[in-house]
């Protein structure tokens, strides 16, 4: 064949398998020719050995044809054409039936040859566009460049069995030698690849490598971007089909695609992080614009009254003094609250000082902290005697309880009781904080500890919508949970659980009790 | 403004010119000689020059750690330190009262806030050690050196840990004292990182001394700090 063959290498001991069964085949027909000759004149008898001729070619392809039409015409001419059992190729019609039966085989073995070939052709393409389907499927599932490279190897090496290595590109431009994922990986000329990446040209290495293997880098090319350089090590016993190259070229096409497609995905996921950012940065200024000039105009306002009141000698600053100390510990409250959101939000997440800590206490101290704005508000504790010890951030989850009974403050009319409930499960510890105010919108309860956002936006309490979602980061941060929603008889209720771990015995001994001496 | 019934000299070391006028002016107001340091290297030299009875230091100065000024002091001098912190700095005062800061004021601070401790600083200091053998707070009398504890008259029954720890946090009134602080005292140094046994004692101390354990009015809770005894 002229061609090579896609599927199967070159076999020497296959070819000759016709040759053989021609010899036989001329044997067996001048055998059964040889009884029937009485009954037969020579033009009968002859078909008899054309029909031999184009059964070989039809079965075994040219050469054996060429070899049984040879064999035919000599015993032909030997056995039956007077001067029988001897060569005569004196008369015309002993060379005219050599000469027919030669090219009857011929011919037939050409067409047999050429229809083989073509069936061949068939199934190769067919296998190939089957392998091109299934990696065309595997690499649209494929959501890491990992994957396009285990897939886009281990394809090339299973189709066109030639070892393959595939060098993705980074967002400078720079070829990466990604971990091979094949078994004795190709070991490639990075500065060649690169060359190849830069130019977006194919480049054939001779022998430039240390194995002494040429290899075809290949440009990724997914217009208008190259995406890396697939290096693949062609046989060097089996010279490359047509076939071949356009395998290989659409295979890059198809691995340029998919490595387009994840830089896209990744473009697309960066966006949505920046649009995202964007927009609380947005909302962080419109809340700052408002939450912070408020006070600020009423602290620029105070100040240029007190000066007034000052010159003209009038006993009336205290209250101007008041109003500058209230904005200003409002403006203080806020930047704090700004402060906590920035550093749980500090790269490498929050760091947690957790120590065993007693619910109680924290509750306590948070209650002390908010005595101001608690005085209004009759409190109902339900702590149970024998809570266990948790282990968290202190600091932290006082935080979580200071914002969450301040919001009940601020958010309820003065006189309705605000409520702490705890109690330990088996795995877990869980704190209600409630009230008895006018409870929260039904329908985005969850949105609430989304940054920047508030119950009722246009409210005119002052904040930045920044303690929810501050308690929402502390407790998640300590594998708990937080959750809002109203109460059956009214009223709002925070629910955050932590996990309860076990608590490390104690292992001091200590007397039940003191004798007074 | 009345004068102190004993006038101080105090030093302010920090580099905020803004805090540090509102720090003389309300010290002096109250009748304190006030000398101000604004790095930790001239604050260093003017404890040895000066020598104020009151130290009032920042924690974040530019040329140094407060905690480092707090060893050095230490080291040679015995005189009340207040620190001053931001609230990046949660962590740092802790160490500055390990390391022997008297108490901290968490920035922003009041007039009331700052006059509240320096006085509770400075009493405890022309106190000296306390000789008193009966302490008393609310109902509760504790006689130390009996080892009684009564309340509203009725005896409360203390095991040996928790008479250790009320007398220790008794000794040192109106002084935060930090979690290994406590622990070192109590229990000893090998259980400084034990920060549990504080908080299970702490429970009973509460449950047997305070009218309502979960909002306590004498043993307070400085969350992530340590306690501190308040008889007032």
């Amino acid at each position: 064949m002229a061609r090579a063959e896609l599927r199967e290498p070159f076999n020497p001991l296959r070819l000759p398998q016709g040759y053989p069964v021609a010899l036989l085949v001329s044997l067996g027909v001048t055998l059964l020719a040889i009884p029937l000759l009485p009954y037969f004149d020579h033009a009968n008898t002859i078909m008899l050995f054309l029909l031999a001729v184009v059964g070989v070619a039809a079965r075994y392809g040219r050469g054996p044809a060429i070899l049984v039409a040879v064999l035919n015409g000599l015993s032909f001419n030997f056995v039956f054409v007077p001067p029988r059992f001897a060569f005569a190729f004196d008369t015309l019609q002993a060379i005219l039936t050599f000469i027919v039966m030669l090219i009857v085989g011929l011919i037939v073995g050409q067409l047999t040859a050429r229809f083989r070939y073509q069936a061949h052709i068939a199934r190769a393409r067919e296998e190939r566009a089957c392998h091109l389907y299934e990696m065309a499927r595997e690499l649209s599932g494929a959501v890491a460049v990992e994957h396009v490279i285990e897939i886009s190897e281990r394809w090339v090496e299973t189709s066109l069995r030639i070892k393959a290595r595939l060098l993705p590109s980074d967002d400078r431009d720079c070829l990466l030698q990604a971990i091979p994922t094949r078994p004795e990986p190709l070991s490639v000329d990075l500065a060649i690849a690169q060359q190849c990446f830069d130019r977006n040209a194919p480049i054939d290495s001779s022998g430039g490598n240390l194995s002494g293997l040429a290899l075809w880098y290949l440009p990724l090319e997914a217009p208008p971007h190259t995406r890396g350089v697939l290096v693949v090590a062609p046989d060097p016993r089996r010279p490359s089909s047509l076939g071949q190259r356009q395998l290989l070229d659409t295979f890059t096409a198809l691995i340029a695609i998919a490595l387009e497609r994840l830089h896209f995905a990744a473009v697309a996921r960066h966006t949505l992080v920046k649009m995202e950012a964007e927009r609380e940065r947005n909302s962080l200024l419109a809340g700052l614009s408002h939450d912070l000039r408020t006070p600020m105009a009423a602290l620029i306002g105070s100040t240029e009254a007190l000066a007034l009141e000052l010159a003209a000698g009038q006993p009336s600053y205290r209250d101007s003094l008041t109003a500058i100390r209230e904005q200003t510990m409002r403006m203080a409250l806020l930047v704090d609250n700004l402060l906590d959101m920035a550093k749980l939000q500090a790269a490498g997440g929050v760091r947690l000082r957790k120590d065993w800590q007693s619910l109680e206490e924290l509750v306590g101290s948070a209650l002390r902290m908010l005595e101001q704005p608690l005085r209004d508000h009759p409190l109902q504790l339900a702590l149970g005697l024998e809570l266990p010890l948790v282990n968290c951030d202190a600091v932290l989850i006082e935080r979580v309880l200071v914002n969450l009974l301040q919001n009940a403050a601020k958010y309820t009319p003065p006189g309705t009781v605000i409520g702490v409930a705890a109690r330990a499960e088996t795995d877990r510890f869980t704190v209600d904080v409630w009230d008895e105010g006018p409870g929260l919108p039904v329908d985005h309860q969850e949105d609430l500890f989304e940054k920047f956002t508030r119950g009722h936006p246009e409210s005119a309490m002052p904040g930045l919508g920044l303690g929810l979602s501050i308690c929402r980061a502390i407790i998640e941060a300590h594998a708990g949970a937080i959750s809002a929603g109203n109460r059956p008889g009214g009223g709002a209720r925070f629910t955050f659980t932590l996990p309860l771990e076990t608590l490390p015995p104690l292992e001091m001994d200590d007397e039940p009790d003191l004798e007074p001496t | 403004m009345a004068a102190a019934e004993t006038a101080l000299t105090v030093l302010i070391v920090e580099d905020e010119q803004a805090i540090r006028r509102f720090v003389r002016a309300t010290l002096e107001g109250e009748g304190h000689r006030v000398h101000e340091a604004d790095t930790l290297r001239q604050g260093l030299l003017d404890t040895g020059t000066r020598k104020p009875d009151l130290v009032v230091l920042d924690l974040g100065l530019p040329d140094g750690d407060g905690v480092d000024f707090i060893r050095d002091l230490r080291a040679w001098s015995g005189i009340p330190i207040l620190v001053l912190s931001a609230r990046v700095e949660e962590y740092d005062k802790v160490e500055a009262l390990d390391a022997g800061a008297d108490d901290y004021l968490v920035k922003p601070f009041g007039v009331t806030e700052l006059l509240a401790r320096v006085r509770a600083v400075c009493r405890r200091y022309a106190r000296g050690p306390s000789g008193a053998t009966v302490v008393t707070f609310g109902e509760t009398d504790v006689d130390l050196q009996r080892r009684q504890v009564t309340r509203a008259g009725q005896p409360v029954h203390l095991t040996a840990i928790e008479f250790r720890l009320l007398a220790t946090l008794l000794s040192q009134s109106d002084k935060v004292l930090t979690h290994r602080q406590l622990l070192r005292a109590v229990w000893g140094p090998a259980y400084v990182e034990r920060s549990h046994y504080l908080r299970i004692y702490m429970g009973h101390l509460r449950q047997k001394l305070e009218a309502d354990p979960a909002r306590p009015r004498y043993f307070l809770t400085e969350t992530g700090i340590g306690y501190r005894f308040c008889p007032a």
